[in-house]
């Protein structure tokens, strides 16, 4: 870096009077490499790494179970590790893992510590000053959790029955119930896990989170079930990214979705991470790609 | 950047003594000097569209007819799906529209090397849109298709998996891999090329053919007594085109917002009905494309 400035400086110097901080300007440009340039000149593709089954955990056992990718020391899963693994692949460079919390996902892109991040929502305040894929690798929608034999197959049915639903403070579940079922009882958990203990100590009769995660729960918890009822409020699943000019990093992973969501890789990578928690996955709904 | 320009100059020069044959030579200097695809087309007034003969997408017409859905490009009557839209495009352009006769092996390499502006019908793979780009927006999807004799129940992968049927496919196709996940109980017969494995239908060594659905239909034209389906439920890609990859995105822009015009309007649709329609095929009888 002292190199660089220290040459950009030495160009500056032959040109005479004002006109060398104009011709300076263009010199810092060209330190501000594109994620797309980056890549390729670092030969390295760095995914942001939160901690969030099914997209992305760490596999402590060392399993040789599908769907594992091995990145230095440490054996990762997730459909997000095993579609960027992918996206390494074809680019031809090695996959690195950023481990950070979702919380530090807008200010990680913003301070190139990463080159994108999964399952982050695009709202239009994140948009104003990161950017987002346009198409998810699939669409996840709010999923509710319940005992077999409770009707939670329409939210009209939800709604009828006044279901007591314990639901996660301030998420996207929340507003959807509250406009699905306007008539269910909401119970509101700071997080996850006091919902779920809720849920098992029978304190409500249904919880709600996404599709992903509440299929991982049910599979610990016997004689439930999990439905996103109909009709689905859907959202895409996609990746964040910097918000730059040149497009081609923004155009290759459009592209990349498509297809991975398309041509089944998704749905693979999810089963893969699925099972690898007991999951049985010949009783799942297949994930929405469209 | 002076000295570039006038390198621009010199070489404009040129292309007014030597003639239409210096169009490429320019195309390729335009293309040294940074130019964006969007500006070449407008800069030389041409749209270069890839033609690997593929029907219903593009293809000759040696007897000329004068049937809906021709497009003339010099002395030769070009048909197909994908020659109708590069024609609207380059009408709406403003500029002439140029075929360059190619193989889709060569789509990635024509591309880089600035020979062609688009490619129809080249999937747009993690691995291809690692060098080149592609719109994000198909002009319909496309999937699966099975073809039968009349009356077989090819409705559902279901069903075709229940009965357990012989089916001929192209050894290493997206066709190959969907058949054996959706029906795995099917017995497969794997053909180096198309027409052989049209030939084992027509001879009766195998039950059922698969391919895409425009190539099935237009099979099913020319074997009497035979039904296409894209059996239930239908694993579905957006037909598209591959574009260069550029940092300006005005190209793809401009076609991203054709495409979904086109496929919302029925001009695709109509165009595919016309190439159908050239070869025999009852299009009463199909089923729409999907658009979306």
């Amino acid at each position: 870096m002292g190199t660089t400035t220290r040459r950009s400086l030495a160009a500056g110097a032959m040109i005479v009077g004002a006109s060398a901080a104009l011709a300076s300007q263009p010199a810092r440009a060209q330190q501000a490499k594109s994620t797309w340039e980056q890549i390729y000149e670092s030969k390295t593709l760095r995914m942001a790494a939160p901690i969030a089954e099914p997209s992305l955990y760490k596999d402590l056992t060392n399993s040789d179970k599908p769907g594992g990718v091995k990145v230095g020391d440490t054996l990762w899963r997730g459909w997000a590790v095993n579609v960027c693994k992918e996206l390494a692949e074809a680019l031809g460079v090695r996959l690195e893992m950023v481990e950070t919390t979702f919380g530090n996902g807008v200010a990680g892109l913003q301070a190139n510590q990463f080159d994108l991040m999964f399952v982050l929502d695009g709202t239009p305040k994140r948009a104003a000053v990161i950017d987002f894929i346009p198409n998810g690798v699939f669409l996840y929608g709010t999923a509710i959790l319940a005992k077999s034999g409770a009707n939670i197959e329409t939210w009209k049915a939800i709604d009828d029955a006044r279901l007591q639903i314990g639901v996660p403070v301030g998420t996207t579940m929340e507003t959807e119930i509250m406009r699905r079922a306007p008539q269910a009882k909401l119970d509101r958990f700071q997080t996850v896990n006091e919902m779920i203990a809720a849920f098992q100590a029978g304190r409500v009769v249904a919880i709600s989170s996404s599709l992903t995660s509440m299929v991982l729960t049910s599979a610990r918890i016997p004689n439930s079930v999990v439905r996103m009822p109909d009709p689905p409020a859907l959202f895409p699943s996609t990746a964040a990214i910097r918000l730059e000019k040149d497009q081609r990093w923004r155009n290759f992973l459009q592209t990349s979705f498509a297809y991975l969501g398309n041509s089944g890789f998704v749905q693979n990578a999810l089963n893969d991470a699925y099972a690898f928690r007991g999951v049985d996955i010949s009783k799942l709904q297949p994930v929405v790609t469209r | 950047m002076v000295d570039q320009s006038r390198r621009g100059i010199a070489l404009g020069a040129t292309v007014a003594v030597v003639g239409a044959g210096a169009m490429l030579a320019s195309r390729k200097a335009a293309a040294q000097q940074g130019k964006s695809t969007w500006e070449q087309i407008h800069e030389s007034k041409t749209l270069r569209m890839a033609a690997p003969t593929s029907e219903p997408f593009c293809f000759k017409d040696l007897t000329n007819s004068d049937k809906p859905g021709a497009v003339k490009v010099g002395d030769v009557t070009w048909r197909g799906v994908s020659v109708n839209i590069c024609k609207e495009l380059a009408d709406a352009l403003g500029v002439q529209l140029q075929l360059v006769e190619t193989t889709y092996g060569n789509g990635v390499a024509g591309l880089q090397a600035n020979q062609f502006d688009l490619m129809f019908a080249l999937d747009g793979t993690v691995k291809r849109a690692a060098v080149i780009d592609f719109v994000p927006q198909g002009i319909f999807m496309y999937g699966t298709a099975i073809l039968s004799k009349a009356g077989t129940d090819i409705s559902s992968w279901q069903a075709i998996n229940d009965q357990k049927l012989l089916i001929g496919l192209p050894v290493g196709t997206t066709m190959e891999t969907e058949t054996m996940k959706r029906a795995p109980q099917a017995k497969l017969d794997r053909f180096q090329n198309y027409n052989e494995m049209i030939a084992a239908f027509q001879a009766g060594r195998v039950q059922a053919i698969s391919g895409s659905l425009t190539g099935m239909t237009l099979a099913s034209a020319r074997i009497p007594n035979s039904a296409v389906a894209m059996p239930s439920p239908p694993a579905l890609f957006p037909a598209t085109a591959a574009i260069r990859q550029d940092i300006d995105p005005r190209w793809r822009n401009f076609l991203t917002t054709s495409f979904a015009y086109l496929a919302n309007s029925g001009f695709v649709q109509n165009a595919l009905n016309d190439a159908y329609a050239f070869r025999g095929v009852d299009v009463s009888k199909l089923q729409p494309i999907v658009i979306r």
